[in-house]
Order: C-alpha cells, then sequence, then structure tokens
C-alpha cells in the first residue's frame, strides 16, 4: 500500500468516527439521564424528614429599644395608638431573642416555590421585620398606608433597587437570583425603617419567634453546619449537627448583648 | 590471477549495516520524537480543562433535571411522552395512507429532478447557445430566420416545461402538507418536546462532546494526530502591538490560552489555575472589553514569553518567595529573570504596572487602583521632585511653599522636625535624611548637623515676613473635633482620632498643635491664600464659630515628646570643616582656609546652608526662592525607562543576594525600605554618601510605588494603541489633571472610581446617601453655566448635609478644564446646547401638576421656601431645577435613578420596567408621565404656575 492509500483510508476512518460521534447522541433527549456528577456546593437535594430546632438567646443586658419618633409623617403616626418600639433588639427579660434568621449553610439547593413571600408597609414598619426566602422565589412588597414609601433593597451580592410607592395598595414583585444573608431594605422617606432578608437556595431556614424558638424542618438525612445571622450581632459560630431521618436535633444559639 | 578490485566508492555490505543502524536509529528518533510530542505539557492541561468542563456541564445538568422536577417540566415531558406514544399509536391507522402520499412525493421528486435538472436545464443551454450565435450572425448582416424560429419554438417548449415544473411542485406540496395534516397532532408534541429539553439536549451534546471517547483517543492518537486532533496549541496574533526587536518589528504571537483554556469562558472563576477565568471579563479579555483577547492578547500586560507553551518556557514569575517554593517544587521553576531572560511575566502583584505601556499618558488609570495609588504616592510623597517620570511633569510640589516659612513655624521646630520628622508624627509624608544606616556614626552625625543649621538659618534668611491677620478666639475642642470630622477635612487630612478613614493627600493634623499657632490655625482654616496665594488647600467656609472650634480641637493635639525633644545643635568647627571641604577642588587647601577666615558666621552659615540644600534637594519638593525651577537631583526613570534597565546597570553593592534578590523588584523593594542599605560594607566618603532619603513606607504603599517604577519600560506600543492621545484625550487629560491635583476623588466617584471618604460612612455604618455624590453623568447632568457659577462660588445643593463641597481657589483655566472633562466624557454636544422643554398649559398641565402630587414628591423634595419635616430624608429644591438640570437628564433620572448615579441615591424609580406606571395620568404612559413632570419641574422654577 503506497502512502497515499493509507491516508486516504485514515481519512475515511476519521471521517467515519466523526459521523459516527454525531449520531451517537440522537436518543439522549428527555430529563433524568447523567447529572450524576454533582457532588460539591452545586448538588441539589430532595426535601427529607428530619428537623434542627433551637433556641436564640442574647447573654447580658438587652438595650432598651428606642423609641421611634413618626413626627415627620403624621400619616404614619396617626396609625399607631401609643409609641412604637424600634425592632432592631427583639429580646424579652428571658433574654429569647427574636428576629433572628437561622440557616443550614451547606445543603444543596431545592427549587424555589412559586408562592411568593410577602413583604408589607403597614404604619410605616415593614412586616415582617426579619425573613427568609429562597433564591427564585418571588418578593411581594406591598404598600399599605396612604403615603410614599420607597423599598430600598441594598443586596450586595444580588442586584440593588430602590422602588418608589407613592399610592396606597401598590405592590412590586421581585426574585434574587444569588443565595445572600441578610439583604437590608430600607426606606429613605422614613429614616427608621429598614427590614432584613435571608436569600438561600433551600428551604432550610427559620426566623427565630418572639420566644427565641425556631425550627428548621423537611431536612434529608446529613451531617449540617447551622448558623444564626442577626442584623445587629451579625453571624454566630457555626455548628454542626447529625440528623437521621424523621429524627430531630437540638441546636442552640446565644448573643452577648452590646 | 589478478586481484579483483572493487572500484566502487563503496562497500555495499558495510553500507547496508550503515543502512540498517541509521534507520534503526532513526526510527527510535521518530518514535522518540512523537512520543515527546505526545506527552507535551500543554496537551495534559487540555485534557484536564474536558473533564472539567464535563463535570461543571454534569452539575448543570443535575440542575437541570432538579429545576425541571421542580418546576413540573418532568411531568409535562413524561405526560408529552404519552401523549406522543399515543399519537403515533392513532398514526398507525393512517399509516397505508402516509405511505402513498410519501410514495407519491418520492416520485414526484424523481420527476422534478428529470424534468427540472435535465431537460430544463438542458434547454435553456441549448436556447443561450443558439441566441448567441443568432446574435453573432446578425451582426455580420446575417438574419437567420431558421434559427430565430428555432429559438422561438424552443422557449414555448421552455414555457411548457416551467408550466410541469409548477404543477409537479403543486402536487408534491400538496401531498406534503396531506401528510403534514395527518401528523399535525403529533408533530406539535414532538416540537413541544424539543423545546421542553432544549436546554437539556444541548449539555448532553456539549458532555458528549467532552468525553474521552475512542474518537478522542483515535484523532489524538500518537502519530495520528497530524490530520485533525482535538488537542491544538491555541494562539492570537497581535498586529497593532508588535513587538520591536531593535532593527525590526515582528507580529507578536501569545500561546497562553493553549493552557489557560478558561481565561476567556465565564464559569471557571474558582477552578484552579492555569483553567481559572481571568478576572473582570467586562474589562480585559473578554471579545466586548476594551481589552479582547485577540486585540490585545496577553504578553503586552503580563509580559513573558509569549509563544512558549511550557511553563518555565513562559518565563512564569513568582510573586514571593513563598510561591517561588511552591513553582520549584511543583515545576522545577528556577528565577529567569537571575538567568538571563529578557522577556520575564510580571509577577501577578506587580502587573498593573503595565497600564502604563498603553496609558501613561493619562492622569490616571481607571480600575488599576494599584497603580494609581503608586502613581499618587509619588506625587504626594515627592518622588517626583528628585526622579523625573514622562507623563508626571508639572505637578504641584509635594511639600509646603518655604517663601513665608519665618511666619508660620519656629526655628527650632524645623530643626526638630527635619532632623527626625518621624518623631514628631508617625505619620509625617517628609522623609529622613538623617540618622539612617549610613549616617548614625559620630562623624556623620555631627557634619548632619551642622549641615541641617546652616541651611535651616538659609531658608529663614530667604524668608519673607508674615503674621496671620486674625486672632484666634477661643473654642470648643469637643465641637472641634466633632466639626473636622464632619465637614470634610478627612477627605485629604489624616487624624488619629479618627480610625475609620485616614487619608494622606494632605498632612496628618494628630500633632499640629505642637507646630502651628493658633492664630496661623485660624486664619489659615478661614483663608488659606491670606498665607500661600498658591496652595491647593481650600475654603470651607467657615464660620468665625466654627473655625475657634476647629482651631482649638488642633491646637490640643500635641506631642509632647517632641515639644521637649532636644534641638539639634551643631559644632562651629565641623561647619567649618565641611566649607573647606567645599571650597578645596577649586582653591586647594591653603586657599579655602583662607577663604573662610574672610568669611563671618552669616556668610558660612548661608554658604554651606546654599551647598546643603543643593545637596539635598530640598526645592525638589518645597518652593523655594530662587529655586523654583532647579531640576530634581535623582535619576529620571523613563529615560531610560526603569523597569526595561539592564540588571548589570543597578548597583546592588554588597547586599546578600539571599536577602536581597538581584533582580529589579528585589533592587527596588530594598531601595524603598532602606534606601541607605547599599552602602553597606562600602567605604564611601561623606560627600559621596547615598543621599536618598527614607519614606518608611508602609508594605502596601511600597507595593504601589513599585508597581508604578518596575510599569515604566521599553515595550513599543504603536501611538494608535496608546490611550488619552487621540481626539478629545487631551482635554479630557487636562481635566482630569485638575481633579487629581486637587483630590476630587478624596470626596467623590469619578468616572466610577476614588469616592475614599465612604470608607469611613461605610465603616461607621453612616447611610452613604448622605455622602459626597458619585459624579457619574454629570456632563448630562448639569447645564454649563450652573456648572461655572457653582464652581465659581460654591452654594450648597443640600445644605442640611455636614459634609461641605469646598470652596477651591481656581482660576477659570481649572473651571474650563472640569467643565470641559465632564461634559466631553458623557459625550455632550459641548459648550452650546439646545434645551427642549415644553411649556405645559391646559389638560396637560392639570396632569403634570396631578402627577406631581401623586409622587408626593415634596415628602422629600425641597420647594423653595416649603421645607420637609424630616431633614434627615430632604432631597434638593425643586425650584432650582430649571437652571441647574439638563433636560433629558432630568427623564433618564427619572427613568431609573440608580443608573444614573448608583445603588445608594435615595432617589426611587417609579416607573420600574415590567409594571404598570404609578398614575393613570396621560393614559398611563410611563414616557409622557416623565416628559410632563420634567415639564413642570422646570416651569416650576421659572414661576409659571
Amino acid at each position: 500500500m503506497d502512502s497515499k492509500k493509507v491516508l486516504a483510508f485514515l481519512l475515511a476512518a476519521g471521517l467515519a468516527a466523526a459521523m459516527a460521534g454525531c449520531g451517537s447522541n440522537d436518543e439522549d433527549e428527555g430529563f433524568g439521564q447523567g447529572g450524576g456528577g454533582g457532588n460539591t456546593t452545586a448538588s441539589t437535594t430532595t426535601l427529607g424528614t428530619a428537623s434542627i430546632s433551637g433556641k436564640v438567646t442574647l447573654s447580658g443586658k438587652a438595650p432598651a429599644a428606642e423609641i421611634i419618633s413618626m413626627d415627620a409623617d403624621p400619616v404614619c403616626k396617626s396609625q399607631h395608638a401609643g409609641s412604637v418600639k424600634d425592632e432592631t433588639v427583639e429580646a424579652d427579660a428571658q433574654g429569647d431573642l427574636a428576629n433572628v434568621f437561622v440557616y443550614v449553610t451547606d445543603a444543596g439547593s431545592v427549587a424555589a416555590p412559586t408562592t411568593p413571600v410577602s413583604l408589607v408597609q403597614k404604619g410605616c414598619m415593614y412586616s415582617p421585620h426579619v425573613f427568609g426566602i429562597q433564591v427564585g422565589q418571588p418578593l411581594e412588597i406591598v404598600n399599605d398606608d396612604p403615603t410614599l414609601h420607597n423599598v430600598h433593597c441594598m443586596a450586595v451580592t444580588n442586584d440593588a433597587f430602590n422602588v418608589g410607592q407613592p399610592t396606597q395598595g401598590m405592590s412590586t414583585q421581585k426574585k434574587f437570583d444569588k443565595p445572600e444573608v441578610l439583604v437590608k431594605f430600607k426606606c429613605d422617606v422614613h429614616s427608621w425603617m429598614h427590614c432584613f432578608a435571608g436569600v438561600v437556595n433551600n428551604p432550610f431556614y427559620s426566623v427565630s419567634g418572639n420566644d427565641g424558638g425556631f425550627k428548621i424542618s423537611q431536612l434529608p438525612a446529613g451531617t449540617y453546619t447551622v448558623v444564626a445571622v442577626h442584623e445587629k450581632y451579625g453571624a454566630s459560630q457555626p455548628q454542626k449537627v447529625t440528623v437521621a431521618d424523621g429524627g430531630s436535633q437540638t441546636v442552640n444559639f446565644t448573643f452577648a448583648a452590646q | 590471477m589478478a586481484d579483483f578490485k572493487d572500484e566502487r566508492a563503496y562497500d555495499s555490505q558495510t553500507l547496508t549495516k550503515w543502512f540498517l543502524w541509521s534507520s534503526l536509529a532513526l526510527l527510535v528518533c521518530v518514535g522518540l520524537m512523537a512520543y515527546l510530542d505526545y506527552h507535551r505539557e500543554w496537551k495534559y492541561y487540555q485534557r484536564r480543562f474536558m473533564t472539567l468542563q464535563r463535570i461543571q456541564a454534569r452539575q448543570q445538568l443535575g440542575q437541570i433535571n432538579s429545576q425541571a422536577q421542580a418546576d413540573g417540566a418532568v411531568a409535562q415531558y413524561k405526560e408529552l411522552k404519552s401523549e406522543l406514544r399515543e399519537a403515533n399509536q392513532d398514526l398507525k391507522a393512517h399509516d397505508d395512507e402516509i405511505d402513498k402520499l410519501q410514495n407519491q412525493e418520492a416520485s414526484l421528486d424523481a420527476q422534478m429532478y428529470k424534468v427540472k435538472n435535465l431537460h430544463y436545464q438542458i434547454l435553456k443551454a441549448q436556447i443561450s447557445a443558439n441566441v448567441y450565435s443568432y446574435g453573432e450572425e446578425l451582426k455580420n448582416g446575417k438574419d437567420n430566420a431558421g434559427l430565430k424560429k428555432k429559438i422561438d419554438d424552443e422557449n414555448n417548449q421552455a414555457d411548457a416545461l416551467n408550466q410541469q415544473i409548477f404543477q409537479i411542485q403543486q402536487s408534491h406540496d400538496e401531498a406534503a402538507t396531506q401528510v403534514a395534516d395527518i401528523t399535525a397532532s403529533r408533530d406539535e408534541i414532538k416540537a413541544k418536546l424539543i423545546k421542553l429539553t432544549a436546554d437539556y439536549t444541548a449539555v448532553r451534546a456539549k458532555i458528549q462532546s467532552l468525553s474521552f471517547n475512542w474518537l478522542f483517543y483515535f484523532r489524538n492518537a500518537m502519530l495520528l494526530d497530524f490530520m485533525a486532533p482535538t488537542l491544538q496549541i491555541q494562539q492570537v496574533v497581535l498586529k497593532n502591538l508588535p513587538e520591536d526587536l531593535y532593527f525590526a518589528k515582528t507580529m507578536r504571537v501569545d500561546r497562553c490560552m493553549t493552557c489557560h483554556q478558561a481565561i476567556d469562558k465565564k464559569g471557571f472563576e474558582d477552578a484552579p489555575e492555569p483553567f481559572r477565568t481571568h478576572p473582570n471579563l467586562d474589562l480585559y479579555v473578554g471579545a466586548n472589553s476594551p481589552h479582547p483577547m485577540d486585540k490585545v492578547g496577553c504578553t503586552i500586560c503580563h509580559g513573558g514569553m509569549g509563544p512558549a507553551v511550557s511553563f518555565n518556557g513562559c518565563a512564569h514569575m513568582a510573586n514571593d518567595a513563598v510561591e517561588a517554593k511552591e513553582w520549584a517544587h511543583k515545576y522545577g521553576w528556577t528565577n529567569p529573570e537571575l538567568e538571563g531572560v529578557q522577556s520575564i511575566m510580571v509577577p501577578l502583584k506587580y502587573s498593573q504596572g503595565s497600564c502604563l505601556k498603553c496609558h501613561g499618558s493619562q492622569e490616571y488609570v481607571n480600575f488599576a487602583p494599584k497603580l494609581d495609588r503608586g502613581r499618587q504616592l509619588m506625587a504626594t510623597r515627592g518622588c517626583l521632585g528628585c526622579h523625573k517620570v514622562k507623563g508626571l511633569e508639572g505637578l504641584t510640589k509635594a511639600g509646603p511653599a518655604l517663601y513665608r516659612v519665618k511666619g508660620k513655624l519656629t526655628k527650632d521646630f524645623v530643626l526638630k522636625w527635619v532632623w527626625s520628622p518621624k518623631s514628631y508624627n508617625t505619620e509625617a509624608r517628609m522623609p529622613s535624611f538623617f540618622q539612617q544606616s549610613n549616617n548614625s556614626d559620630p562623624d556623620s552625625l555631627a557634619k548632619n548637623k551642622a549641615e541641617l543649621n546652616s541651611l535651616v538659618d538659609y531658608l529663614y534668611d530667604k524668608s519673607e515676613d508674615y503674621t496671620p491677620n486674625e486672632a484666634a478666639p477661643p473654642g470648643s475642642v469637643s465641637a472641634g473635633k466633632k466639626l473636622v470630622k464632619e465637614v470634610g477635612c478627612l477627605a485629604c487630612h489624616g487624624i488619629d482620632d479618627v480610625t475609620s478613614h485616614h487619608a494622606d493627600f494632605a498632612p496628618d493634623l494628630s500633632a499640629v498643635g505642637s507646630k502651628l499657632s493658633a492664630n496661623f490655625v485660624y486664619t489659615w482654616i478661614k483663608n488659606p491664600q491670606h498665607f500661600n496665594p498658591d496652595t491647593r488647600m481650600p475654603s470651607l467656609r467657615l464660620s468665625d464659630k466654627e473655625a475657634a472650634d476647629i482651631t482649638a480641637y488642633l491646637m490640643s493635639k500635641k506631642n509632647p515628646d517632641f515639644d521637649q525633644a532636644e534641638v539639634p545643635n551643631f559644632d562651629p568647627a565641623v561647619r567649618d570643616e565641611l566649607i573647606v571641604e567645599y571650597l578645596t577642588p577649586q582653591l586647594g587647601v591653603g586657599g579655602a582656609n583662607a577663604q573662610l577666615t574672610q568669611m563671618d558666621e552669616h556668610a558660612r552659615q548661608m554658604y554651606l546652608g546654599e551647598k546643603t540644600l543643593n545637596k539635598y534637594g530640598c526645592f525638589g519638593c518645597h518652593m523655594i526662592k530662587g529655586f523654583e525651577t532647579a531640576q530634581g537631583i535623582g535619576t529620571d526613570l523613563t529615560s531610560p525607562p526603569w523597569g526595561s534597565k539592564q540588571l548589570g546597570q543597578l548597583d546592588f553593592g554588597f547586599t546578600d543576594p539571599e536577602q536581597i534578590p538581584h533582580t529589579h523588584a528585589g533592587f527596588l523593594a530594598a531601595k524603598l525600605s532602606n534606601p541607605r542599605q547599599f552602602d553597606k560594607d562600602k567605604v564611601v566618603a561623606f560627600k559621596d554618601k547615598l543621599k536618598m532619603p527614607n519614606f518608611y513606607l508602609s508594605d502596601d504603599d511600597r507595593e504601589a510605588i513599585m508597581t508604578a517604577v518596575l510599569g515604566l519600560t521599553d515595550t513599543y506600543v504603536p501611538d494608535e494603541m496608546t490611550a488619552g492621545i487621540h481626539g478629545n484625550g487631551p482635554l479630557l487629560e487636562k481635566g482630569r489633571r485638575v481633579i487629581a491635583d486637587f483630590n476630587c476623588r478624596g470626596c467623590h466617584l469619578i468616572e466610577d472610581q476614588g469616592g475614599e471618604i465612604r470608607e469611613m460612612y461605610n465603616k461607621e455604618g453612616i447611610d452613604l446617601s448622605l455622602a459626597p455624590p458619585n459624579l457619574k453623568h454629570e456632563g448630562e447632568k448639569v447645564q454649563i453655566p450652573w456648572f461655572h457659577d457653582f464652581l465659581l462660588g460654591v452654594h450648597p445643593i443640600r445644605p442640611w448635609l455636614h459634609i461641605r463641597m469646598p470652596s477651591f481657589p481656581w482660576t477659570d483655566e481649572k473651571i474650563d478644564a472640569v467643565i470641559t472633562y465632564f461634559n466631553l466624557n458623557d459625550d455632550q454636544v459641548f459648550p452650546f446646547q439646545k434645551f427642549a422643554t415644553r411649556k405645559l398649559t391646559g389638560s396637560d398641565y392639570s396632569q403634570a401638576k396631578e402627577l406631581f402630587t401623586q409622587l408626593q414628591c415634596q415628602h422629600c423634595h425641597v420647594l423653595g421656601a416649603q421645607v420637609p419635616k424630616d431633614l434627615n430624608s430632604a432631597a434638593p429644591d425643586l425650584l432650582k431645577v430649571h437652571e441647574r438640570l439638563k433636560p433629558d437628564w432630568v427623564v433618564d433620572w427619572l427613568t431609573n435613578p440608580a443608573a444614573m448615579s448608583d445603588q445608594n441615591t435615595r432617589m426611587p424609580g417609579f416607573w420600574p420596567t415590567d409594571e404598570p406606571a404609578p398614575s393613570k395620568t396621560f393614559g398611563g404612559d410611563s414616557e409622557k408621565q416623565r416628559e410632563a413632570l420634567r415639564d413642570y419641574l422646570f416651569m416650576l422654577g421659572q414661576g409659571q404656575q
């Protein structure tokens, strides 16, 4: 065989191979095949039956909550019978600390629900003051006051925004596309108004209630890192906890009053 | 028998042996070559990158799967699949019909081919030939009627064929439509399925193409990889950035992306090297960035051997000793600079210096903060006083003018200060000339003291008198402390009471009470130009009370240790010795001594004072009468460019290469941390000792200056690739020089850079909307006459803010430069512009007014005398809109305030995209509403209500 023939043969073989290669993936349409390579942070998780609960407390004397003066806007003032207190540190006599965002930092992502989280401006206060939301989940922001509010989202990782809501009943929908704990919201018209959102990529979060209690449920069995974040005191030390299917574990957090 | 003698020149047996051995050797060589080529470093990296991409694609696939699971796409998919099965089942009944139609289509196709491609085409060719012949004959005067008839007949035939083609096509289409009608519902399901799984299918295909299947091995197999290997060397050829090889310019070739495979691909930001994505693709490497890979390449910024494709061949340079050790272990790396390689890479931490190759004519380089800092330090710390740097000529001198030093400082202060600036204030910018490693011996100390005393006497002798024109009234230290922090002093000055931000553009004030008198401070802060008409220090329009409080505070900032320190006295005998030393070369020892005896005490001080001034080059940083234009005494850093100097030109003295690497960076780092250490172990006469003073730079500052100096190279860059010299470039740079010279960016963000004072706001949790504004789009924003008036005589726009825009002592030339800069930078029609606003009437007017009320603009905005109750949320006066703002900007601002400044602005967007307009006025048309509101605001200010 002379060299030209060898070359021709090889080229033909290469061509055939290329065609075979192109043809081989025709059958692969449809979900569910492959994708097993997900192993680290980008992994996805399905919901489970385990839970983590606990309590957040404040050690030391809680700072006295500031009384908010709403004199600047009579519309705000008229909606409150008594005085309104700043919600930054919400602790009772026993030190139960509310409004602390508690979440699992190392669980995989879970697709976002389509039901929106609602943030209401009522009486020139945000409700809720601290809330969790999933990446991609809609956030419905409503102005329930007959006065001008602007919702100034000070996100750093996500896109920040600042929307004016001049009329009562106006609502705006937003979404976050990256995890970020915590995202601050403020109103520039009413300097006392602010609130915080914990944006995470799964439903494994909770916000402590007035009794300082929180509960993260629907976790699949495994070992997790749990962190509590407070708007003033920052993030706690991470805690490791292992849960089994259907089981429950307790994790408590303590912040030192400043 | 005669001996048979083989007359041939060779012995065939030997030859055969030789041939055997040499062909075997050749075979081994070929094998070895193929083997070595097969195992080249870069192929290993390309294979690893395929794996990396495949893992990433698999993760992506997993995400697509789970997202599909969650949003119901999987269920939908299953549903569609079963629908498809049903549809296919249903179609079975029509199989015969479809078969028949498809057969029909096929036979029609065959017919079409026959008619169209055979009959018709041939006929057309015949007609053309005949038409040509007919025409030729006609030209010769012969009208061939027979031929003409033939052509006509043929044309008729062609028409008939055409008709036939049309009919075949029609029947074909009919059959196809019938098939499509029958299969319509199934095809629809199929299309939906394809759409639903498009992402999935694409990623699957990508994974396939990245797999190490037999095809991959075949194409990249040893000896077969000359055909169409998938592993290939990649390169860019840069026509516009040639390499200058002394006598010829050759095209620059960069092959870095052969291993740095993801350099221009998003999604590998956290991947291990060499697979990491280049940071900031929008600025570098990205196809749409100002520095696209195919135009700028890699080595113009990073240096190194562009065409090389191995780790050591590229002349990678380690950042530090730790990295060097790691590389030595991993790649057997040795420092290429020490091995005499010319094109070494720039260590990554100094890479911003390379910006100077193209941006060297610009005042500052955006997004190169380290380089920018280095260049600023070279101006503010006084490097440029002695060392010339191209592009940084003619800047304001680093130190204060000494024309009136007599009226500002006591002689004792100056003596103690120059003797040891750091003992007055550790943040002092004045460098230390004395008590250094090469002049701390008793002989040098005594001589230095004599030099210093005569120098100060000389300066005082030349100084004009000055008396502050105002006496400081008593003030409150605590009120002054608050003011210094709030009004803006800290944008330029640092002070130890505030730790959240430390500016060093102007002197640190932490010990100023030990330096100045209260009357001087009071007069100075009220009117800086009273003492020095040329000072850059602006006025903050302080009231008498404010100035008194600030004076009280500053005077409380003392350094008692320095106050009590001994004044460095001198020995006249040593001084005389120095004078004789200076005189001897001209007059001889005898003559020198004779000359000395003729000089009185004053003359001796003056003589040595002037010599000392020239010796240390004080005029580099200070304006001194008679020395305003004296040349700096240091090495010129741009001719020749310092970064391209031969290593042999750097005098490392007897320093230990283990401690001070004998490289450019090593020399510079050593020089900047202790300039005198290269005198170590040398025998040098007093007058020949190294003189560069010690700046006691922080590690960061030293690195910044090194970045700026190492970046001064002789790399050839053609004009077309040089920034700041084309079109409006020089005009822009003129404005940018004023901006740099007066530290506008100490407060303001300009071109998204600077705004250093914001650091204090950030660290102390102060709302950034109360900080000096971002000047993005300023040229688009404000009207030129207003801008001019504002810079000429500042009148605050938000008087309730604590921080103040200073009143700068600017000439028209400077104001013009700044206004021109802002307008040209925003592509404005300059200087004259027509403004389009309408006078609203009738219902337009009433609707605009209604909109103004609905949006509750006055909830925050001042409107003349009507001021909102809560100044915490106040916004600028809307009555001033018509004289201050450009109408187009107002509409853009209303559309998206954050885009026109930044995310910190308090102004909300009332017309978010995807949402209905906030009002029903103007038929709910957002654009009309914004324009009407703008027109209404312009009418408000002109009193047309």
